[in-house]
């Protein structure tokens, strides 16, 4: 009997366990607001992966009535200075902010890809014109891809193995030929060091050739004209915004759109927004929104990454009228990380190559002292 | 004569300095370090897109 029931229970922890896996995670609501995130382990973008995967689905659920607005800011995780992130120049930044009127069921849906691991702030509001009906603040927790401890610490064992093979041989016995500068293993040694040094050069130099035409070609297919303004038979639309951007700034978009017939604004008209990163392809954020009074539909984002974007506009009313969308190609310029975030980590490198040195030179020191003294005793 | 054997005390110095464990080991690591900077965070544009990826998959490295 009491095998059976637990049996049972485990059955009924097991089904509690997919269940929370399959099903998006309502990580924290207030009286009217609701945060949840498919799928629940959200990890960050990772920059030249061969499969990327898909930004995770953030859901706001809110008691917005029609006429109200909702407010969305999501803000980076504060600048770590012991390890840096691959893009620290967005650490402590706005990602995202929206104010828009919500969707039919008072909630608002968005795909934002987040660039770095840590806690990210987001704050959720809804208003009434001006008024703050609800407020609310939730922690995002996005953890680093595995993968990347993995590879760090290779890098850390083989950069300890080259200064352990370093130490062993300076440690060594010096002993000098006449005419010689060095003891013949440190020659030996500093000879192979300035010979994977030059290999190194050597195939970097040859990869940037390879890389350079890569670009070029990448270039001549992104030739396509943009189309800030478009319209069909129902309505205009028009995207404007920024043009050209950098690394870690807020860029401002706006989509106007108005009724085609009576020239006015068209109202609560649902939008799809994409904004997609041209040279790698992949999608970092998308969001569905629709039109305020003013037929207007504005948000802020800070791109992550220094390459041309695409920001794309498309009127989803549901009806058969081919998805008029609006285009734009942004450039995002590129800013290279800091000199002290880029020293830090060589830093924590370098410290395993030395612990290798100093351990395979005092090793080998200690073995020709025990040998010396061993001689003497005979 | 003076001349010529300060000029000599000198060059012993500056033997003795160039080949001390001390400097070998400076020289070892001093190769290792522009090798690893060169590689993971050198700037300069064609260096950065030959080893993008190799960075952006190595922890704590930081890219634009």
């Amino acid at each position: 009997m009491k095998v059976r029931l637990l049996k049972r229970q485990n059955l009924f922890l097991v089904a509690v366990w997919a269940a929370a896996l399959c099903m998006p995670a309502v990580l924290a609501t207030s009286s009217q607001i609701e945060f949840q995130i498919k799928p629940q382990a959200v990890l960050p973008f990772e920059a030249e992966a061969k499969v990327q995967a898909p930004p995770p689905i953030v859901t706001f659920k809110t008691n917005a009535q029609p006429g109200n607005s909702v407010g969305i800011r999501i803000d980076m995780p504060p600048e770590t200075p012991w390890l840096s992130t691959d893009f620290p120049i967005v650490e402590g930044r706005t990602l995202f902010e929206i104010e828009t009127p919500p969707g039919k069921d008072g909630s608002l849906s968005l795909r934002p890809m987040f660039p770095i691991r840590g806690d990210y702030t987001i704050a959720a509001e809804t208003k009434d014109g001006a008024k703050v009906i609800a407020t609310d603040m939730f922690k995002l927790h996005v953890s680093e891809n595995p993968s990347k401890y993995w590879n760090f610490a290779m890098l850390a064992a083989f950069l300890f193995v080259i200064g352990l093979i370093g130490g062993w041989l300076i440690g060594g016995k010096q002993k000098m030929l006449p005419g010689q500068l060095a003891p013949t293993r440190v020659e030996l040694l500093l000879s192979a060091s300035a010979l994977a040094a030059i290999v190194a050069m050597a195939c970097l130099a040859v990869s940037a050739e390879m890389n350079l035409h890569q670009h070029c070609e990448k270039s001549e297919a992104k030739t396509e004209t943009d189309k800030s303004s478009v319209s069909d038979n129902s309505y205009n639309l028009a995207l404007s915004g920024n043009a050209e951007t950098a690394v870690g700034e807020l860029a401002t978009f706006k989509a106007q759109v108005s009724d085609k017939a009576t020239h006015k604004p068209a109202k609560t008209l649902p939008l799809q927004v994409t904004v997609t990163q041209l040279e790698e392809n992949f999608v970092a954020l998308t969001f569905a929104a629709v039109t305020n009074e003013l037929g207007q539909l504005t948000w802020k984002e800070c791109f992550f990454d220094g390459a041309p974007h695409r920001v794309e506009v498309r009127i989803d009313d549901g009806k058969d009228n081919g998805g008029v969308t609006a285009s734009k190609t942004i450039a995002v310029e590129a800013i290279h990380p800091p000199l002290s975030r880029r020293l830090t980590t060589l830093i924590y490198m370098m410290m395993f190559l030395f612990g290798g040195l100093l351990t395979g030179f005092s090793v080998t020191r200690r073995a020709q002292a025990r040998s010396a003294s061993s001689s003497q005793s005979h | 004569m003076t001349t010529i054997s300060v000029a000599s005390s000198t060059r012993q110095k500056v033997i003795s300095i160039a080949l001390s464990v001390t400097m070998q080991m400076a020289l070892f690591i001093a190769l290792c370090t522009l090798t690893v900077w060169t590689v993971y965070f050198n700037t300069y544009p064609p260096i950065h897109d030959a080893t993008h990826s190799l960075r952006h998959h190595t922890l704590g490295v930081p890219c634009h």
